[in-house]
């Protein structure tokens, strides 16, 4: 076909998506007839069109969790004065608090300085403040997931059987809660005072303001980031984590391993959904015994590499076994409290 | 169209309404601008954060939609300078790429197809993506198109014809993949 040759497009996708009138129906007509080149080529439009619609995105995010998310920033009062006499009061009041904490500490530091086992100078002042009764708040999930909001506005969904610690109001110059079992956590943005997430086997996550899905259980931590970029340190290691990557640190080992996370099942507490994008059937059981407790067995090996290309939306274990026996065509057996592929 | 709630903004209960009536639209729209679900979920709610701080004297000239695709067409933009910036964006989303095809070796064509038709729309001038996937995607009829984004009908037919001329240019080398088979023309032509 002759590229340089011009055709109605206006005309013919007008046509296509039914708005033309009579007398422009008519004149397509005319068109197509004309020639077999014309009706090639508007085959082709009409199938780029229908194409067009498999990149209708997928939004997976729901739209009340989001909702709650952007509520929590409009409720934070960040209010931009443009008049100039605000600087002039705000300058007076920074001036004003800067000499009242000098104040303090001036008044603090003697009777706090009584032999500490940190001598290093940096450490004081977060000593001082946990020196001070904490109110702790205990976030538990029991057996459903729990989202929650903290103290400064981040959000923290925890899966079933997690608890996070965290105190009522954070104070001093930085943020630090302590986290058992897997929590998501979309963490309010604020350089100047950083993140801490005590995430057990003496790891320590660090962020300023981002999302990521933290795993606490008593044999390894698991870091995937989902935005931004998070710091994971143990003892003296440290690495700087970025968008769609994972750490795994063992209990026993002080080493960080650093990967490319493949798949999207860590969302599948928040999301109510597992997406298998040609997902090996091992990786979806790991997953599926992590959610709904050990409970699923592949009873033969040959089965273990399969691939899945499919979303189970909202289904009970059940319900997703059964569709995995019929895509494979393998028999699922009740034993006790388990079930096995065979 | 759906009825689309227009600024009335004044408490919480009501801008919830809002957002959430245009959320799954501008949520599809950035995301073909960003690639990344979650990046685009920040930059919707960038706009909602900048439309309730300004909501008193906020000046709207055309539609709420209009200024809302804008908005998050700029905001996405400015994210993407950033980020180039730090050279994070392209190599990212070089490797998330890669590691697509590595998984689908059977689907390579259909990947391939959809990843190129993917980059065509992106290509597409700001307000021809706009109208095209306003049309597409939230399946809008020319009349409601212009009235949303405040254009004429007209404009709304170039840039639908121009997004098709310019999509189905690009994807040269597929059409064979695409094409049904001319029989069936016959039927539907009659």
């Amino acid at each position: 076909m002759n590229e340089q040759q011009t055709y109605p497009d206006e005309l013919l996708v007008k046509f296509l998506l039914q708005e033309t009138d009579e007398k422009e129906t008519a004149e397509v007509h005319r068109w197509l007839q004309e020639a077999e080149t014309n009706r090639n080529y508007f085959e082709q439009l009409k199938s780029v069109w229908e194409e067009s619609k498999s990149l209708q995105p997928t939004i997976t995010i729901s739209q009340d969790e989001s909702w709650l998310r952007l509520k929590s920033k409009l409720e934070k009062p960040v209010k931009l004065y443009s008049s100039k006499r605000y600087y002039y009061y705000a300058a007076a009041v920074i001036i004003f608090l800067l000499g009242l904490f000098f104040f303090i500490n001036r008044k603090d530091k003697p009777s706090e300085h009584f032999a500490h086992h940190h001598p290093e100078k940096k450490k004081q002042d977060s000593l001082l403040i946990s020196e001070k009764p904490i109110v702790v708040n205990l976030l538990h999930s029991k057996q459903g997931t729990r989202m929650d909001t903290l103290p400064d506005q981040s959000l923290v969904t925890l899966n079933r059987n997690s608890t996070l610690t965290c105190p009522k109001k954070f104070e001093g110059n930085e943020r630090r809660v302590t986290l058992n079992g897997e929590a998501f956590f979309n963490i309010t943005p604020d350089k100047s005072k950083p993140f801490f997430i005590d995430a057990g086997n003496d790891v320590e996550i660090k962020v300023v303001g981002t999302s990521f899905n933290v795993k606490s259980y008593t044999d390894f931590t698991e870091v995937i980031v989902e935005t931004g970029i998070v710091e994971v340190r143990k003892f003296n290691r440290v690495v700087m984590l970025h968008r769609r990557e994972k750490a795994k640190i063992r209990k026993s080992d002080s080493s960080i391993v650093v990967q490319k996370n493949t798949d999207k099942l860590y969302k599948y507490y928040r999301s109510k959904e597992f997406e298998c994008d040609n997902l090996p059937l091992w990786r979806l059981v790991e997953v599926l015994n992590e959610a709904y407790g050990d409970s699923v067995v592949i009873g033969r090996k040959e089965l273990r590499g399969l691939t899945l290309d499919t979303r189970f939306d909202n289904l009970s274990l059940e319900n997703i076994l059964e569709l995995i026996s019929e895509t494979f065509d393998l028999k699922v057996e009740k034993q006790g409290n388990k079930y096995i592929l065979k | 169209m759906q009825s689309s709630p227009e600024l009335e903004i004044d408490n919480l209960n009501s801008f919830e309404t809002v957002y959430k009536h245009w959320f799954k639209p501008l949520m599809g729209y950035a995301i073909t601008i960003l690639k990344d679900e979650t990046y685009a979920e920040e930059m919707v709610q960038n706009v909602f954060v900048k439309l309730w701080e300004k909501k008193e004297h906020i000046d709207i000239h055309t539609s709420l939609q209009a200024y809302l695709y804008k908005s998050v067409y700029f905001e996405s933009l400015n994210f993407i300078k950033r980020q180039q910036h730090q050279q994070n964006y392209e190599t990212q989303t070089a490797y998330a790429m890669k590691e697509e095809k590595v998984w689908a070796h059977e689907k390579l064509d259909r990947k391939q197809l959809e990843t190129k038709l993917r980059d065509a729309l992106n290509d597409l001038p700001e307000q021809c993506r706009t109208v095209f996937q306003l049309s597409r995607f939230q399946e809008l009829k020319y009349r409601e198109i212009a009235a949303s984004l405040g254009i004429s009908e007209k404009t709304v037919e170039n840039h639908m014809g121009k997004a098709l001329r310019i999509l189905r240019l690009k994807l040269a080398e597929f059409i064979s993949l695409l094409i049904i088979p001319i029989i069936h023309f016959k039927n539907w032509f009659l």
